[in-house]
């Protein structure tokens, strides 16, 4: 067993055991965030973004060891049934979730979209989004979901 | 990966190769592989990614200096001027969360035939520089891509830096794949200088993905050579190509097809680099 210890969604977990071989998506689904999803468990779904010291990656490439030290965010730290992140708000607006299995992990990928580029246009968020496969929808309500939050986002911030 | 007894993520290079020098050390880079990967004779996993100088992008007056870590996303967003092929190989790469975890030494290291970087690496003629502790050596591409490059590192050894000179005029990369997050069935990337009087001095052309590691097209670079853009000479060099190549099995598509793409892309990659010149390098 390999002792690590992490930041997930601003919770400090000290001196974990992990086995040598485990990934980091079935470490956080095993304490409990189960917003992070194993569709194919081998990178190609993208249903288990979340995002390490501020990078967008895919937690069932990464080893539960190399996130020693790192701090990890997944959707629970972008808002709240009762409070919302812009981001969720338009999605659940525009219709984007239907199954809602792949857009835990897209609103991330959204998150560091418009946190890098705050007024993206159409292509910027179709390739931000194109880790994320979506089995219900035909990628265009995210799409315009995306570009929502980022209206809304940029008249907040200017408020 | 069962048999891991430590995770260890340094700050230096010193620390990288100190702890490479063990035996059961194995170097993680962007770490796309190593959780899918089942080797039990890795005791150690020295992560890369904690090492600030192997994440810089330099630019000096004749060359860019890449570190080893330098993500896909990193090539895309930099400000320095990245030859055109290598960012249009950045691009190909994969998906936004993939691409923010691979990088440039990782895809040299791995030599999987479809790999996308070392094609526009060839075409550059790009330098690797390969430390181990007590010890560095400097080796061209087409050197290390004499066979496997993982027959050309020792144990212990790390790619830590890729130097690209920046004496070539324009460039261009095109991947041939069936969805743009697919495998590529075919990479290929040309580098062109061209005379003030618009004569292709100096070509430089690669292959990968039909091929089973990406290799440069010397026949077509020669013939190349001191010649002005044509159609004629296009479709010569596309069929040159093909002599000679020895084009890997793919489940994918037939070896008659996989020709037909050679000749085709070939050709369209030197006419877009050729192209490409004064308008980008």
């Amino acid at each position: 067993m390999i002792p690590i210890s992490l930041v997930v969604n601003g919770q400090y977990f000290d001196d974990i055991s992990v086995e040598p071989d485990q990934t980091l998506l079935d470490f956080l689904r095993e304490i409990g965030v189960k917003s992070v999803k194993k569709g194919c468990g081998e990178g190609d779904c993208g249903a288990c973004g979340v995002i390490m010291d501020g990078i967008y990656v895919k937690s069932c490439l990464v080893l539960a060891g190399q996130a020693n030290g790192r701090e990890i965010r997944t959707v629970e730290s972008l808002g709240t049934v009762e409070e919302p992140h812009l981001l969720q708000t338009a999605f659940v607006d525009e219709g984007a979730v239907q199954c809602g299995y792949c857009i835990p992990s897209m609103l991330l990928a959204a998150e560091r979209l418009l946190d890098r580029i705050p007024d993206p246009d159409e292509t910027q968020i179709r390739e931000a989004l194109d880790g994320n496969l979506c089995r219900c929808t035909g990628y265009v309500k995210q799409v315009k979901a995306v570009q929502k939050a980022a209206k809304m986002m940029m008249e907040d911030h200017h408020d | 990966m069962k048999n891991v007894e430590a995770f260890i993520r340094p700050d230096t290079i010193e620390e990288v190769l100190e702890n490479m020098a063990l035996p059961g050390s194995l170097a993680v880079a962007g770490g796309t592989t190593v959780a899918l990967s089942k080797d039990p004779a890795v005791l150690r996993i020295v992560d890369l990614s904690g090492v600030p100088s192997l994440k810089r992008i330099e630019t000096e007056a004749d060359k860019i200096v890449l570190g080893a870590m330098v993500t896909m996303t990193d090539l895309l967003l930099t400000e320095a001027p990245i030859p055109l092929c290598l960012r249009q190989a950045a691009r190909a790469v994969s998906s936004t969360p993939i691409r923010n975890m691979v990088t440039v030494g990782g895809e040299i290291a791995r030599g999987v035939y479809w790999t996308d970087l070392p094609v526009p690496l060839l075409a550059l003629d790009a330098t690797v520089k390969i430390c181990a502790k007590g010890s560095s050596r400097l080796i061209s591409m087409r050197d290390l891509y004499q066979e496997h490059p993982s027959k050309n590192l020792a144990a212990g050894e790390v790619i830590t830096k890729i130097y690209i000179p920046m004496t070539h005029h324009s460039s261009a990369f095109i991947k041939f794949a069936k969805t743009e997050v697919d495998y590529a069935m075919l990479n290929v990337a040309a580098s062109v200088h061209l005379s003030a009087e618009g004569l292709i001095e100096h070509a430089l052309v690669a292959i990968g993905a039909v091929t089973p590691l990406a290799q440069r097209l010397a026949a077509v670079e020669e013939a190349l050579r001191g010649q002005r853009l044509s159609e004629d000479l296009l479709r010569s060099v596309g069929t040159l190509a093909v002599q000679g190549l020895k084009l890997r099995k793919d489940f994918r598509v037939s070896s008659e097809y996989q020709s037909e793409m050679v000749t085709v892309h070939v050709a369209r990659v030197i006419e877009q680099a050729v192209n490409n010149a004064g308008e980008q390098k």
